[in-house]
């Protein structure tokens, strides 16, 4: 018999491949062109076009069920997050874009908690080309809506000597990467670690044997403690893009 | 939540990304241009250091204007 190895195990379900395994049915080998993340990326694409265009129900006055639920988060979003950090003209025209941002990676981090699927949100890629949708906002978006000058005094605090301007400028302008790359790294680090936790308990029980398994209760706690996860990184990395879009486009409020 | 304590909110991942992102600057820094005794590294670390103090202030700031504001 193979020896169990403990870190393929674990790893072979965190990190992204070229296969698909169902349940039951032979594996699905992807094309060249697809990962196994990709391919979430696109189901969930799927999921939420389903879910807005075709489920949510335009025709009601009273929004009941569905409609609802989505209802009641679009307006959390828009009035707790996108207003609140950008004011109410521009809070209202940027809320489609948090919107997104929100239902796309809570949808993302769910999917990654059903078993036949994997968490496209683990990949350090997706949360980095998110997170530079954030950056582009930070720059080109403020740029737009301030003018370069308008851009630049953002990026010089007021009441500051010119000599220390010279240094805080280039740490300022770097400041805008390192936040971009702390919202990388928060989502992703978040959901890789959840999902190793779990299935380094699972491999307990193939390690230890029958002694382990209480390690299963273990396993349900942190997959318990994975969906309010999924929910909470959604929500503060919608929150953090606003909050960062929002100083940089009223940069003295 | 109120608007004050946002900012707060990303202050230790911004701190710690900060100083890897200087270091590890400075880490190339010193290999590209030969600085033996790691000079770049230690630099890349202090501005680290300082970006994280800069990012305190300015929640500070921020928290002292509001503060001066709502006073008024």
């Amino acid at each position: 018999m193979k020896e169990f190895n403990l870190e393929e195990y674990i790893m072979h379900h965190v990190l992204n491949s070229q296969e698909w395994r169902l349940p039951f049915l032979p594996v699905i080998q992807l094309p060249e062109f697809l990962s196994l993340h990709g391919l979430m990326l696109l189901i969930c694409a799927a999921i939420l076009i389903t879910l807005f265009c075709v489920l949510y129900n335009h025709k009601r006055d009273v929004p009941t069920g569905l409609t609802n639920l989505l209802e009641s988060f679009v307006v959390f979003i828009r009035d707790e997050i996108a207003v609140s950090c950008l004011g109410k003209e521009d809070g209202r025209r940027m809320t489609p874009l948090f919107c997104t941002f929100f239902f796309f990676i809570l949808s993302l981090n769910l999917m990654g908690l059903v078993p036949i699927f994997s968490t496209a949100t683990a990949n350090i890629n997706v949360t980095a080309g998110l997170a530079f949708i954030t950056l582009n906002f930070m720059i080109f978006g403020a740029i737009y809506k301030n003018g370069l000058r308008g851009f630049l005094s953002a990026l010089t605090p007021s009441g500051v000597p010119v000599p220390i301007l010279i240094l805080l400028v280039p740490i300022e302008i770097l400041g805008l990467f390192i936040k971009a790359s702390a919202l990388t790294i928060r989502l992703f680090a978040n959901m890789l670690a959840g999902h190793i936790v779990i299935f380094a308990l699972l491999g307990l029980i193939v390690v230890l044997g029958a002694v382990a398994l209480p390690a299963i209760g273990m396993a349900v706690f942190i997959y318990l403690l994975e969906v309010l996860v999924a929910f909470l990184q959604a929500y503060i990395f919608t929150l953090l893009s606003a909050m960062f879009i929002g100083q940089m486009y009223h940069p003295h409020h | 939540m109120e608007k004050k304590f946002l900012p707060a909110f990303s202050l230790g991942l911004n701190m710690a990304v900060g100083m890897a992102v200087f270091s590890f600057l400075g880490i190339w820094a010193d290999r590209k241009w030969g600085g033996e005794n790691g000079w770049f590294t230690l630099a890349g670390i202090f501005l680290g250091l300082l970006y994280g103090g800069y990012e305190v202030w300015k929640i500070i700031k921020l928290n002292n204007d509001l503060d001066d504001q709502k006073k008024q």
